[in-house]
């Protein structure tokens, strides 16, 4: 029986599963869906290929978060938050 | 070393600055809750720990670095002033709403107005030009590909991918339903791989 049909795209998922291939990878899925969604991944080389590359991407997104914060930035950010809270302090003393 | 701490200013504020409570009938997994801060110094070390997420999360919803330390600027004061009124469960949630408030008043006093979530049906049903060979990407590229999309599916991936938010901790930072969160990390990542450059070799 053939459950999946092909697309002309090898990563282009199954449309009926692309949704719980999606939660696969962001281990959201409870038992039974998880289960299932595994199993069909195991067979759909597309699906499989998906998966793959969700998982690639969020760890390249993962890795730009390893962006520190410059001692620079840190300072510019603070001077702003001191002069935000003295502009709203005399707009809200003048009312 | 680390990072110093933004000299804050600490006098209570009437117009605080507080989360609805949006989880209170939806099932939270011990794994997933969030420790929770309740004294006044944790408000230091909470901003002094996720202030580098702040401004990752400013640059990906603002143009410039001006812009992005403007609005983080003005998150710091909202949560000083809101901290009162702060229960202390789910900080990181607590402070990305006020951040997504301060980029929507930022907007409305310039009169401008978010990228509105219109998809053309044809472009989401479309397919790309070719397979993705995610390994030839670099992270500028991804990135680049992210600040393409509408603005609430940007924050949705960015809050999950790049920032490690559970679903649950993004359904109250940006006051929408869990549902709602897994619909657009769903659709975030369908515009991506179409706004990624496709593979032609």
């Amino acid at each position: 029986m053939k459950l999946h049909k092909q697309n002309p795209i090898p990563d282009i998922p199954c449309k009926h599963m692309e949704g719980l291939v999606n939660q696969l990878g962001d281990g959201t899925l409870g038992p039974l869906k998880r289960s299932f969604t595994e199993l069909h991944v195991k067979s759909c080389p597309q699906c499989s290929l998906f998966l793959e590359n969700l998982q690639k991407l969020h760890c390249k997104l993962q890795s730009s978060s390893e962006e520190g914060l410059s001692e620079e930035t840190l300072s510019r950010i603070r001077a702003k938050a001191v002069l935000f809270e003295d502009e709203t302090t005399e707009e809200c003393e003048s009312e | 070393m680390e990072n110093a701490l933004p000299s804050l200013p600490t006098k209570a504020h009437s117009k605080a600055t507080s989360l609805p409570n949006v989880a209170t009938n939806r099932k939270v997994h011990k794994t997933v809750m969030p420790s929770t801060v309740q004294s006044k110094d944790s408000l230091e070390k909470l901003i002094t720990k996720e202030l580098p997420m702040l401004y990752r999360v400013a640059k990906r919803l603002v143009a410039t670095q001006d812009e992005a330390e403007d609005l983080v600027g003005q998150t710091l004061v909202k949560a000083t002033r809101g901290w009162e009124n702060f229960d202390g469960s789910y900080p990181k949630s607590w402070l990305v709403k006020i951040l997504k408030n301060e980029f929507l008043e930022t907007l409305r006093r310039k009169k401008a107005r978010p990228l509105l979530v219109e998809i053309d049906e044809a472009h989401w049903n479309s397919l790309p030009d070719g397979p993705l060979a995610v390994d030839h990407l670099e992270v500028s590229e991804v990135l680049a590909a992210v600040d393409k999309l509408p603005e609430e599916y940007r924050l949705t991936l960015v809050l999950f991918d790049v920032e490690q938010l559970t679903y649950d901790e993004i359904a109250l930072a940006t006051a929408v339903p869990v549902g709602t969160v897994r619909s657009r990390l769903f659709r975030a990542r369908r515009l991506l791989r179409r706004a990624l450059p496709a593979y032609t070799a």
